[in-house]
């Protein structure tokens, strides 16, 4: 594989809290290759949200702190760009998409003067220009009269219509690559497929790489290439998807898929679950996280968070991964 | 598509806020008799009406009459030119402390509201504890006394003392605002932190700010009048203040033209103006913009 778009090398995000600092992600790894859709999955809390903001470096500092680490995008490092130039990163390199659409556009401002804005500001578009890509791309995300829509106000769309707005405002300005976190969380299930499917075909005929953070194993499944599994701040297996759902090979993603309700399944039987509870930030085990909740664990995962090895096409941070 | 509206017709949040008031009979009376006193008052800008404010008559203490409207005073002015020109003044005092304390207000609640917990913040939370706890009319005397009588001294310790409650409001809003995903999404696509404040942020308190100015107008007409009185607002000129305060030798004799005219003037614009003030709140309330839509 060539030089990824996007890679962050052990990245250790550290918060600011009462008695001490907590740390939210310690030793992150990821990789995004150009055109590819990857998802980044974990429980709440587990550090994909954080992840994700660290790369557009939106994390309020303080009191986040990016300790160590490093985040390369198309070769540049992230971490010590100026304010000025992370600004034109921001939007039509890197654009994001955020889990609430109901309060991510400004409710004072018309959807046609916000999608232009954007516009104007980054490709020094001229106002009718701008009006006429805006137009466009509302057309390309399946919004019904597009002409008229611009004059609209936040307030009088639906979340999904919303959302549907905040993915053309994004892609609107060409990035390479699109953040999108949680982008279907607040919708309806039935909208959640729609604006799903509608995201990864737009992505991938733009050929715009894509981060997919979800905590849905079914949304993973249907639109990466590739997944990241998240547990307490850290990545703890990196997979192509197929090679994931076939044979996970971390004790916690075999335990996530293992929870999820299958069609035809002995609906008498409970589901099963992963015993024990997650480990609070800052009282994180010496050794694996998982390893109080965990099958395989033999006395040495307690001494030292281990690595991420590769293992064919997969990579996983255990010392006793499951057979394949 | 299952998430498709029927198209509405332009209901944009002021012409939606402007049909609400219009509904409002009080609140468009308000209006009227206002928008009244505005109409003499820029009469009087051109040059139209109550040219003849200070010229002295022969006859002091005349009744009404088609000469003299209102009568006249002492000196034999005429009351009803001194009135309307009066207005003129209320209003220029009323617009130069309701805007200039509303631009304040705004600029230093918002950073204080973008900023909150940081030493900006505090800095402007400090400034306004101090304004705050020096006695309004203490303040206006020390003005007054600090440039020596300059015609501005009152309109610039009305602003100086008015902005802090603005900006009090301002920053409350813009602390919540600045927690909400549109502030980080504008974040997300490059904008400059100057352009969220002001552009992006100070926008969505444009209620808090028009009703906050509406308000302002009143108390400063209002505070313009107990200051004249005691000698300390209007410096050369005439304002119902004023009136009220050479009334006073002629209330004692038994006249009492002079003083009905420039109460009544005033207790007619404050009124109207809270009416209008109160109205155009129900208006503009966002969640009552929900309840509608």
């Amino acid at each position: 594989m060539n030089a990824p778009l996007l890679s962050i090398e052990g990245l250790d995000v550290r918060f600011a809290a009462e008695g001490g600092e907590l740390r939210a992600l310690h030793g992150v790894d990821l990789e995004v290759a150009a055109g590819e859709v990857v998802g980044l999955v974990g429980e709440s809390g587990c550090g994909k949200s954080v992840t994700a903001s660290a790369v557009l470096r939106l994390l309020p500092e303080p009191p986040a702190r990016v300790a160590a680490g490093q985040i390369r995008f198309d070769g540049r490092d992230l971490l010590s760009l100026s304010p000025r130039a992370l600004r034109r990163l921001r939007g039509p390199e890197i654009a994001m998409i955020f889990q609430e659409p109901m309060t991510a556009l400004n409710p004072v401002f018309t959807i046609g003067s916000q999608m232009t804005d954007v516009l104007r500001r980054h490709e020094r578009m001229s106002r009718r220009a701008a009006r006429a890509r805006a137009v466009d791309w509302l057309h390309r995300v399946g919004i019904p009269a597009p002409e008229q829509r611009l004059s609209a106000y936040p307030h009088q769309l639906s979340g999904g219509m919303r959302q549907r707005v905040m993915i053309a405002m994004a892609l609107s300005c060409r990035p390479r690559l699109l953040i999108a976190d949680e982008p279907t969380t607040a919708l309806d299930v039935t909208i959640q497929a729609q604006v799903l499917e509608l995201m990864t075909e737009l992505v991938r005929a733009e050929g715009v790489s894509m981060l997919l953070i979800t905590h849905d194993m079914g949304v993973v499944a249907e639109t990466c290439d590739r997944v990241h599994v998240m547990y307490c701040g850290r990545v703890v297996e990196e997979a192509p998807v197929k090679a994931l759902f076939a044979a996970p090979r971390h004790p916690y993603t075999a335990g996530l898929l293992a929870c999820l309700p299958r069609v035809g399944a002995d609906r008498t039987r409970s589901l099963p679950t992963i015993p024990g509870k997650v480990p609070e930030l800052h009282a994180l085990p010496e050794g694996c996280a998982f390893a109080d909740r965990c099958k395989n664990v033999q006395a040495d995962c307690r001494s030292a968070p281990p690595p991420l090895r590769r293992m064919g096409d997969t990579r996983v941070a255990c010392l006793h991964p499951e057979p394949v | 598509m299952t998430d498709v509206e029927a198209p509405t017709q332009s209901s944009g949040l002021w012409s939606r806020a402007w049909r609400r008031l219009r509904r409002d009979r009080a609140g468009m009376a308000a209006l009227l008799v206002v928008a009244t006193y505005f109409a003499v008052a820029c009469t009087v800008w051109l040059g139209l009406a109550g040219q003849g404010w200070s010229a002295l008559g022969a006859d002091s203490f005349a009744p009404a009459s088609a000469e003299h409207w209102f009568g006249t005073t002492r000196n034999g002015q005429d009351i009803f030119a001194r009135t309307i020109y009066s207005t003129r003044v209320a209003f220029e005092i009323g617009l130069v402390v309701a805007i200039s304390s509303t631009l304040l207000g705004a600029l230093f609640g918002a950073l204080s509201g973008y900023f909150a917990g940081s030493w900006i913040d505090e800095t402007i939370l400090w400034v306004k504890g101090t304004l705050d706890a020096i006695p309004f009319f203490l303040f206006v005397v020390a003005v007054a006394y600090a440039v020596q009588g300059h015609p501005l001294a009152m309109h610039f310790a009305m602003i100086v003392t008015f902005w802090t409650t603005t900006g009090r409001y301002v920053r409350g809003e813009v602390i919540k605002l600045r927690n909400m995903e549109f502030v980080e999404a504008a974040r997300a696509v490059g904008v400059s932190q100057a352009s969220i404040i002001f552009r992006h942020v100070l926008p969505n308190t444009t209620h808090i700010l028009l009703v906050q100015a509406t308000i302002v107008f009143v108390t400063a007409i209002k505070a313009e009048v107990i200051l004249s009185f005691l000698g300390l607002g209007v410096q050369d000129g005439v304002s119902w203040g004023l009136m009220i305060s050479q009334s006073t030798n002629e209330v004692t004799a038994g006249f009492f033209n002079n003083f009905i005219a420039a109460s009544v003037a005033m207790f007619m614009l404050v009124m109207a103006f809270n009416f209008f003030a109160d109205a155009l709140q129900d208006a503009l309330d966002p969640r009552k913009v929900e309840e509608a839509s």
